[in-house]
């Protein structure tokens, strides 16, 4: 199962961001994380795992938008977990949304449960926003990644067709530790 | 029997050791680098595929560790299975709590929480740990670590000590057997020189010359011992030659004083019988001179004129004169010829009785006479109380114009001799010590017969007395400061053959 490799460049390894590291986690402290923190993280962490096309980010500077649909009570919560945060050179952005229009800025879309009914999945119909949400609903209405809570558990499902529609490259492992959920089949 | 040390065990086996100690200190060496470059090398190779081994379980499960799924990250860990010396995986988030972790249950299966930020390993009882950190795209996300046991590693460590341990054992036989052969072409000329060299040692024969096998060292050594040898020989034929040489020229030298001894004693003694011979012959005609010469002088006295009678007188008188010269004569060759009774004298009671017999009775001339503390001596009586009447005798007569006159009878050992020296010392008229040469010679005078009377015999005669007693008699003096005169007693049987026994009986008379 493993071949033996050349010694892995270092340099590659250690270039990890030690203040993200502490200002990420500090927070908690020695409490296990609430529901909400985990969502937040995962949000944080979906930066990672997920591919945008380069052309939704065409400038070094650009601010990575992470969107709320509507006020919600945890928008504070992501609020601090991102804060001074980048995804490669670009700063996090958190942004109240509640048009179309603000939506097609953001890189991310969060759906909170209360809004489900207003998200309309075909207004974003072939662009790259990454929509986050809590329920298989929202996934079948187009929606591309849901959290599901199971046995105290935070869980992932994944709705592939969607990401490709919106053109997003979803990384493997994400693939490999979520459920895949596919609509039309 | 102690054991030989290593300086005096012979060459042959001095070289074998020496090539063999060689020979297993190389090898020692090494299989001592080798098996150190193995071990080391296999141990980093190792750590490198662990490190790789863990750099990929932690980029299989960065999505677990991000997403919190431990179950999946555990799923992951499971592949360490395939590699049973694995004793354990673990991962931990960024705080370093556990995050999930393979384990399999073996106390050394913990693994210590570590944060990293690139890979690290640690050596711990036998055990390896490695530390890699667990990210994605370059955001920290946990620490995995994963545990291997080192059995392996010091089996094959182990393979290697013996497969090292078994090359020495084969290359010290191997050098053994080489060293027993090769060490003959240094030791064999070395024996053999020293078997030559034993050789001339026990049979002193060194006219054996030692073969030369080879051009080296040990060829110059034996071309030195043969010249060595040659030289020897030579030279002892030299010395033995010169030895008798020597021996023959002592022999001829012997001959000729055996010889000359003969003739010289043949020549003294027939010029003592000449002398005592015609000492003896001129007595009788002097016998007759002198009686008929009294005869006239009573039987004719009153009919001879006065002038006739005093030439008479003259005669008789010198006449008498010549018959103590020939007595004095005849003396000193019976002194020559009579052999020696030895005893011991004391020597400061015979000088009181001869000083009180030549004593003159003069009650106007004050003599003093000191006799020191003597020492006894060894020789024959009459002899050496002639040499003292001699002696003491001189004393008075030549200080008799001295008043009062100093006779000092002395005895001394002078430093370093073992024989005292006795001296006769007077205030008397003394001598020149220019003619102290002439003083021992038969008939010469110093002084003229008509100041003091004598024959001139005298000292001759204690002269010839005292070297037959293998002493030395000498005299100091100067005109007018008195006389010294000095002697020794050697032993006197080195010049004598008769022995008398030793006698404490001193003769009085």
């Amino acid at each position: 199962m493993f071949k033996l490799r050349s010694w892995v460049p270092r340099s590659r390894l250690v270039f990890a961001a030690a203040a993200l590291q502490l200002s990420l986690f500090s927070s908690f402290g020695a409490a296990p994380p609430s529901e909400d923190e985990l969502k937040a993280v995962f949000i944080f962490h979906f930066t990672q795992f997920v591919r945008w096309p380069p052309d939704s980010l065409p400038e070094t500077d650009a601010p990575f938008v992470i969107g709320v649909l509507d006020d919600d009570p945890f928008d504070a919560v992501l609020a601090r977990m991102i804060r001074d945060e980048k995804v490669g050179p670009h700063p996090l952005e958190l942004r109240h949304v509640s048009n179309r229009e603000q939506v097609l800025g953001c890189h991310i879309l969060y759906v909170p449960r209360e809004s489900e009914q207003k998200f309309r999945a075909e207004k974003l119909q072939g662009l790259p926003v990454l929509t986050v949400g809590e329920s298989d609903r929202f996934l079948l209405s187009g929606g591309i990644i849901a959290f599901f809570s199971e046995r105290n558990h935070v869980g992932l499902r994944v709705n592939l067709e969607a990401a490709r529609n919106a053109a997003l490259n979803i990384n493997a492992q994400l693939l490999r530790i979520a459920q895949v959920v596919e609509p039309s089949k | 029997m102690k054991p030989l040390s290593f300086r005096n065990r012979p060459i042959a086996a001095k070289l074998r050791l020496i090539i063999i100690v060689a020979c297993v200190v190389v090898t020692a060496l090494t299989c001592g680098a080798f098996v150190a470059y193995q071990w080391g090398a296999s141990r980093s190779s190792m750590v490198r595929a662990l490190t790789t081994r863990a750099q990929i379980l932690a980029f299989n499960s960065a999505a677990a560790v991000a997403f919190n799924q431990p179950e999946d990250a555990a799923e992951i860990l499971r592949a360490v299975q395939a590699d049973p010396p694995t004793v354990g995986v673990a991962i931990f988030d960024k705080d370093g709590h556990l995050f999930t972790r393979y384990t399999t249950g073996i106390p050394e299966s913990e693994i210590e929480a570590r944060s990293v930020s690139s890979p690290h390993y640690a050596y711990s009882g036998g055990f390896v740990t490695v530390w890699v950190p667990i990210e994605a795209k370059k955001v920290r996300l946990g620490t995995l670590a994963i545990k291997r046991g080192l059995y392996e590693f010091y089996q094959q460590l182990r393979l290697y000590l013996a497969i090292a341990a078994g090359v020495m054992a084969a290359s010290t036989l191997v050098a053994y057997w080489i060293s027993s052969r090769l060490q003959r072409v240094v030791s064999d000329p070395i024996l053999s020189l020293t078997g030559i060299a034993r050789r001339v040692t026990e049979q002193k024969d060194y006219a054996i010359q030692a073969p030369r096998t080879s051009e080296d060292e040990i060829g110059v050594l034996t071309d030195a011992f043969n010249i060595m040898l040659l030289a020897i020989h030579n030279s002892q034929e030299e010395t033995s030659r010169l030895y008798r040489q020597v021996r023959e020229h002592a022999a001829d030298l012997e001959n000729r004083v055996a010889e000359r001894t003969g003739q010289l004693l043949n020549a003294n003694q027939e010029l003592e019988a000449f002398g005592s011979s015609v000492s003896h012959d001129l007595r009788g005609p002097l016998r007759h001179i002198m009686g008929f010469s009294q005869i006239l002088i009573e039987d004719y006295g009153p009919q001879i004129p006065k002038a006739a009678r005093d030439y008479l007188d003259k005669i008789f008188e010198r006449s008498a004169q010549m018959e103590r010269l020939i007595d004095a004569l005849l003396e000193f060759s019976r002194v020559s010829k009579q052999s020696l009774a030895v005893q011991t004298i004391d020597m400061a009671r015979l000088c009181r009785k001869i000083v009180a017999e030549l004593r003159p009775d003069d009650e106007n001339h004050r003599i003093e006479v000191k006799i020191g503390d003597l020492p006894p001596c060894k020789g024959d009586l009459i002899l050496i109380q002639q040499v003292l009447v001699n002696l003491i005798g001189n004393a008075l007569k030549y200080s008799r114009n001295s008043n009062p006159a100093l006779i000092e009878i002395s005895a001394s050992v002078p430093a370093g001799g073992t024989a005292p020296v006795y001296s006769i010392k007077d205030n008397g008229v003394g001598f020149d010590m220019v003619d102290a040469d002439k003083l021992f010679v038969v008939f010469e005078r110093l002084h003229d017969a008509r100041d003091f009377e004598g024959t001139g015999v005298g000292l001759a005669t204690a002269q010839r007395i005292i070297q037959r007693h293998g002493g030395r008699i000498w005299a100091e003096s100067a005109p007018g400061a008195g006389a010294t005169f000095s002697f020794t007693l050697g032993d006197p049987l080195a010049s004598s053959g008769t022995h008398a026994p030793p006698s404490e009986a001193i003769p009085t008379t």
